[in-house]
């Protein structure tokens, strides 16, 4: 993977939910980082996302 | 005798030179397809977390009356952008888990840096509503 990507994406997403004081996505974060792997079934899981106009009703 | 010695010597301090690199060689460990995996699934999964946290803080703050409209459609539309983008980049990172082939790879890097630039419109986005909900501002935006 293209590193520079890699670090631009990790550090612009946990310095604005850690600055930002947002402790439930840190604790997500912090959980993530515990991982050691990934299955087929976590990636299926991971696809499941709530469509943006809904934030707004 | 003194020559022999000092022949000797640097052929022990060059042999010691490539005992190290090749130990070092050995030390360095290469990433796996699975530490691949791994990584790009983490970096996916922070940005949909960043999402969620981003869309629901903007999502509050339309319902007090503090995005305008032309706002919230922009925030939609990037987020929905973002939604797909990560969706295809988990489909891209199944194809490489299940193939571990530089194809698959490269195909997903390239998805990777086309995700990059809509997380970066997103964060462009979200960031400011991200700093007016730390600061308690709750003036029209």
């Amino acid at each position: 993977m293209d590193e520079k990507i890699k670090v631009q994406i990790m550090l612009a997403s946990v310095d604005a939910l850690f600055t930002h004081g947002l402790p439930a996505a840190a604790r997500i974060i912090n959980n993530l980082n515990n991982r050691s792997e990934v299955t087929l079934e976590d990636i299926e899981e991971a696809k499941k996302m709530i469509d943006a106009e809904d934030y707004f009703k | 005798m003194y020559k022999s010695i000092t022949t000797r010597n640097q052929s022990l301090f060059i042999l010691i030179i490539i005992l190290f690199s090749i130990s070092g060689c050995l030390g360095a460990k290469p990433s796996t397809p699975e530490d691949n995996a791994l990584t790009i699934f983490k970096t996916l999964q922070t940005a949909k977390e960043f999402r969620h946290t981003g869309l629901s803080i903007v999502g509050d703050f339309y319902k007090k009356g503090l995005v305008s409209e032309d706002n919230k459609k922009e925030v939609i539309k990037i987020g929905n952008e973002l939604k797909e983008i990560i969706t295809v980049s988990f489909e891209c990172l199944e194809v490489y888990i299940k193939t571990k082939n530089d194809k698959s790879l490269n195909i997903l890097n390239t998805n990777l840096q086309l995700y990059n630039e809509i997380y970066t419109k997103f964060s462009n986005l979200i960031i400011p509503y991200l700093i007016k909900e730390a600061t308690g501002d709750n003036t029209n935006g």
